[in-house]
């Protein structure tokens, strides 16, 4: 089965670190479990559309973030115990889309708690969802 | 196989297989010549020769249109709907593309007419093209059918070539075509000027001796033309595609650049080659045909194979004394009896007169008089149209060099020389005679005929003929008149400047007759006697005995001997001239024949002979080809092989003894 | 850490000076450009700015009025016929004699290649759905570039010279196109030139962008690198906005306020973030490609 991988190129951020993204949190978020095989990235290019180089390089990044393995002759598959999205790469996203939801928020003239008590809200509702999200992915 | 051969073959197969259905259409139409015989209104003749006639026609025909068509599109046209890039954008070179297509090209167009012809050759039905294909591809050798088939590949390639070039030419439709057509034309013209040119001087039709044997150097010119201009445009072609590539435009450009880089400096080197062609010297002559001297004074006519130009015989006016010579065409006018002929002169020297092709393209027959003064240094000469035609058959000019006349067409006709105005057109009937020569004076032309039908063969006497025919020209009356006689050997007859007397000469007996009514004046000889009539009209004989020679000068009226000079020791004399009227200038040479020439002056009024200077006397190499510098010296000499007698003239102003 | 950073001695594709002249008109101006192995390299530019004369040069066609052009190291002018033995070419409009099927169009190919792949074409005509035994010029357009690609890709070359291989194709058959590229980029690692109105397409699988405006070659530049300094800044109030830092290539006046397109983007420089900045957005290849042009590009998207 693929992965929801999507590239988007309104996306600022480059396709390979897009689909290293893609990946590390479809594994976080274990859609992707311990052990499990990845595309090839012949099959991944061809169902994205994109270079296989591209492919390549993101595999090789996670493969050296160790969320990936290379297994000689048989493929790509996910480390049996992959580790946490790296610190750095984290904040910084979530710097960032916190920027754009804080922008979005002044636009609409609310308030910072109001703001706040949203975020909560929607975290809330994200947390209830996410086995139900899994299930309709089967 | 190498990379470009690989392309070629490639490419080249591709072509013939995109067209397979072609030779499959050709070997269909070459069943409809079997069923030719049935068809109506076709010529008659056996079936076989109808069936072979029609499908040879059909090959040629079908090789020719498929040659125009495939030369002209098969690179034209994919460079038109931009295909040509399909064979570029692959590993193939230029130039195997080019050859490829055009080889291909060539290939159906042939082998459609090939097959057009199979069905006919295995029933056996060979067509004979020698039947009617003769002398416009060969120029007189009659063509078979493989002799046919390397013609026609030669004409299939040009025309594709030429095809191809007009095909990519057309279609760029830029303003360089306008260039072309300037180049086309310009070349065209000088090739075209060239070639006649040629043709007029007689590069294209060598007589010898009366008889069209060879187109020799026109043959060559046009075979070195079509060659030029195939390898041009082949070039040029190639280039196109190889520099060109898929641009039509620019493949229009290269083509042009190449083609008319090549042909027009080609055609400038034939204008180059058709002027040293027209411009030989008497000395280019290595074998000389025939020679005719001037009654008086040093000019000889001459005429001869000129060296390096085929079978090309020009003819010249020279001066033995000075070297001057004029080119003349006389020698392409016409043959009577066998002998060329060449320039007629005034009995002073001072007028010479001969006949040429006439400049006029559309009476190719016609001939024009010409007249040259010969006393005018510069002088050039002047053409008069008159009604002659190369059938004429004699050819005479009076002694004042005002009048001639001629025998054309069963008529004896007179003309004055310098208006060419006819005198004179009388019918002579079915009159010929095998020789002929003609007197013409200001009131009457004499016609003296002679026939014989003595063979070398033969051993005895035999019946002669001489037959004189005199027409009036103040009143238009022609009487005629006959003698025979039974002569042995060979027979000849020679009139006197004025006609009143002449020599007839057999092998054994030498006679002087009445000019006019033939009858025997006086014997004159035997065996071994030779005589001339001198320019005064008196007769100098020359017998030669066991210690030299001896020249008696006799009076033409009765044969009387006037005057006997004895040359002892000596083999050879020659009475060279006249200068004056009791003056005679001979020349003399030794038993062996290998000695110096000697001049001598005779004095007739006293019978002195005065001993001149050794002379030194060119050669000429009357019918055999051999070394001869210049005429500069103080003479020249031949033997004449038609009268069998050895010819001298002298330049004036040799200093006398 | 591009992994086609590592440059090889030779470029497959150089380009130096490269100026076309057709009359007085320049065609290409003094174009210089090099496609490193292994490289995707997409040349992009509107009708009329030089691609077909580019293209032509490349694969030896034409010879420029001035400046050269090597393949594989090799002057393509001189050397032409022994280069595209290593070379497929795919052209704008597929030229194969009309009257010819596609596979014998592939017979007569593969005797001109010491390397080719028989099966290969059967199975990509047979992948695209082409009948092999229907004359070219009877095959729809798409079929006609689809039997194009094949024969070029059959040949196994170290070099693909694409132009404007999807120009008229529908989307099924452009995913086609593009599916069978990625696998030979997979496979083999070719070197790609590829002329092309497809600008989403170009954009997933190009790693460096040639754009040609006028003869001349504008932009020549890596796609990451590209795609990281291009932005849109829309600023909600009418105030003039200080750009000048920011190398401003389009900036329009909306109704509702200021939009411009920054060829340098930098955050730092702009200064001004917050509810007061502006609205930042990345670009797409066709929106920078439109902002670098001037104008929508027909037949685009």
């Amino acid at each position: 089965m693929p992965p929801p991988l999507r590239i988007d190129p309104r996306d600022a951020r480059p396709i390979w670190r897009q689909i290293e993204e893609g990946v590390q949190h479809l594994v976080a978020r274990g859609a992707l479990a311990s052990g499990a095989a990845v595309p090839s990235v012949r099959d991944l290019a061809r169902d994205l559309q994109v270079n296989p180089a591209t492919v390549f390089k993101a595999y090789q990044r996670l493969t050296d973030a160790g969320v990936l393995t290379v297994r000689r002759g048989e493929g790509t598959f996910v480390a049996a115990e992959p580790p946490p999205i790296s610190d750095t790469g984290r904040s910084d996203r979530l710097r960032e889309e916190a920027v754009r939801y804080a922008s979005v928020a002044v636009t609409l003239g609310a308030s910072r708690e109001e703001a706040a008590a949203v975020l909560d809200g929607a975290w809330g509702s994200l947390k209830d969802g996410n086995g139900k999200a899994e299930g309709e992915e089967e | 196989m190498s990379g470009a051969m690989r392309g070629f073959v490639a490419v080249f197969e591709r072509e013939i297989v995109e067209r397979r259905l072609l030779p499959l259409a050709a070997l269909a139409l070459g069943l409809v010549p079997l069923a030719a015989p049935l068809l109506p209104g076709l010529p008659s003749g056996s079936p076989a020769e109808v069936r072979s006639g029609v499908a040879l026609g059909l090959a040629l025909i079908i090789s020719l249109v498929l040659a125009l068509s495939l030369g002209g599109s098969v690179i034209a046209r994919d460079l038109g709907e931009r295909r040509l890039g399909f064979y570029f954008a692959r590993p193939i070179s230029g130039g195997a593309i080019w050859a490829g297509k055009l080889a291909a090209a060539a290939a159906l167009a042939a082998g459609a007419g090939a097959l057009v012809l199979l069905p006919v050759l295995l029933i056996g039905d060979v067509p004979d093209p020698s039947g009617y294909w003769s002398s416009f591809l060969t120029g007189g050798a009659v063509l078979g059918l493989p002799g046919l088939a390397i013609a026609w590949l030669g004409v299939i390639l040009l025309v594709v070539v030429v095809a191809n070039a007009a095909g990519v030419i057309l279609r760029t439709r830029s303003p360089w075509l306008l260039l072309d057509l300037v180049a086309l034309s310009v070349t065209v013209a000088i090739v075209w000027t060239c070639l006649e040119i040629l043709t007029r001087a007689g590069a294209g039709l060598t007589t010898w001796r009366g008889v069209a044997v060879s187109s020799a150097i026109l043959r060559y010119v046009g075979l070195v033309v079509y060659a030029l201009v195939l390898l041009a445009l082949a070039a040029a072609s190639a280039a196109q595609v190889r520099r060109g590539r898929t641009d039509l435009r620019r493949g229009h450009r290269v083509l042009s650049i190449v083609l008319w880089s090549a042909l027009l400096p080609a055609s400038l080197a034939l204008a180059g080659y058709t002027r040293w062609f027209k411009s030989p010297s008497p000395q280019d002559l290595v074998s000389i045909e025939d020679v005719v001297p001037a009654p008086a004074g040093s000019w000889i006519a001459l005429y001869g194979l000129a060296a390096h130009r085929g079978g090309y015989l020009p003819g010249f006016l020279v001066d033995a004394g000075s070297g001057r010579f004029i080119r003349t065409g006389f020698g392409l006018a016409t043959w009577i009896h066998g002998q060329p002929l060449l320039a007629y002169f005034s009995a002073d020297g001072a007028r010479a007169v001969w006949l040429e092709p006439s400049g006029d393209r559309t009476r190719p027959e016609d001939l024009d008089l010409m007249t040259l003064d010969l006393r005018r240094p510069g002088a050039s000469p002047r053409p008069v149209q008159v009604s002659l035609k190369r059938s004429l058959v004699c050819f005479g000019l009076s002694r004042d060099g005002r009048y001639a006349a001629a025998v054309q067409g069963g008529r004896l006709v007179v003309m004055a020389v310098a208006s060419g105005r006819l005198l004179a057109s009388v019918s002579l009937g079915d009159e010929y005679h095998q020789q002929e020569s003609l007197v013409v004076s200001s009131s009457s032309v004499l016609l003296y005929g002679l026939d014989s039908i003595w063979t070398p063969q033969m051993t005895r006497g035999h019946q002669v003929t001489l037959s004189i025919s005199e027409l009036n020209l103040a009143t238009g009356k022609l009487t005629k008149a006959e003698v025979r006689e039974i002569a042995m050997g060979n027979v000849t007859w020679t009139a006197s400047p004025s006609g009143d007397r002449g020599l007839l000469r057999a092998s054994k007996t030498l006679q002087l007759r009445d000019g006019a009514t033939g009858k025997l004046v006086a014997d004159l000889g035997g065996e071994g006697s030779r005589a001339s009539f001198l320019p005064d009209g008196r007769i100098a004989l020359l017998d030669r005995g066991r210690d030299g020679s001896d020249l008696r000068l006799l009076d033409a009226a009765t044969g009387a001997e006037l005057r006997r000079f004895h040359f002892p020791g000596v083999r050879t004399v020659l009475v060279a001239d006249q200068p004056s009227p009791n003056r005679v200038r001979a020349v003399t040479r030794g038993p062996k024949g290998t000695e110096p020439w000697q001049l001598w002056t005779l004095d007739l009024a006293t019978g002195e002979a005065r001993l001149g200077p050794r002379l030194a006397l060119t050669e000429l190499p009357f019918r055999r080809t051999g070394p001869w510098r210049s005429l500069r010296g103080d003479g020249v000499v031949w033997f004449d092989l038609w009268n069998a007698r050895t010819v001298v003239v002298l330049r004036d102003g040799l200093p006398s003894a | 850490m591009n992994p086609v950073d590592s440059t090889p001695p030779v470029a497959p594709i150089q380009v130096e000076g490269l100026t076309v002249r057709y009359g007085a008109r320049l065609a290409l101006d003094n174009v210089s450009f090099a496609v490193a192995e292994g490289a995707v390299y997409a040349l992009l530019g509107r009708n009329g700015a030089g691609k077909s004369s580019l293209v032509r040069c490349l694969l030896g066609e034409q010879r420029p009025a001035a400046g050269r052009v090597s393949l594989l190291g090799l002057d393509v002018w001189t050397e032409r016929a022994s280069i595209l033995v290593n070379v497929g070419v795919v052209p704008e409009d597929p030229d194969m004699p009309p009257a010819m099927t596609s596979r014998q169009i592939a017979r007569f190919c593969s005797r001109l290649y010491p390397s080719w792949d028989t099966p290969g074409v059967e199975a990509r005509l047979r992948r695209f759905g082409v009948p092999g035994d229907i004359p070219f010029g009877k095959l729809s357009k798409g079929q006609k570039g689809q039997v194009a690609l094949a024969l070029a890709l059959a040949s196994t070359p170290r070099l693909l010279v694409l132009d404007d291989p999807t120009l008229g194709l529908d989307a099924v058959a452009r995913k086609a196109v593009f599916e069978e590229l990625i696998g030979e980029l997979a496979d083999r690692g070719t070197t790609v030139f590829i002329t092309t109105h497809d600008l989403a397409g170009a954009e997933r699988i190009a790693d460096r962008v040639g754009v040609l405006r006028q003869g001349k070659l504008v932009l020549d530049e890596d796609m990451e690198t590209l795609k990281h300094r291009f932005r849109r800044l829309s600023f909600p109030s009418s105030g003039k906005p200080r750009l000048e830092a920011l190398a401003p290539v389009a900036v329009a006046s909306r109704g509702w306020g200021i939009e411009a397109v920054v060829a340098n983007y930098d955050e730092e420089r702009l200064g001004v973030t917050g509810p007061d900045g502006p609205e930042v957005s990345a670009l797409t290849l066709e929106e920078i490609f439109i902002a670098l042009t001037g104008e929508p590009e027909e037949g685009g998207k």
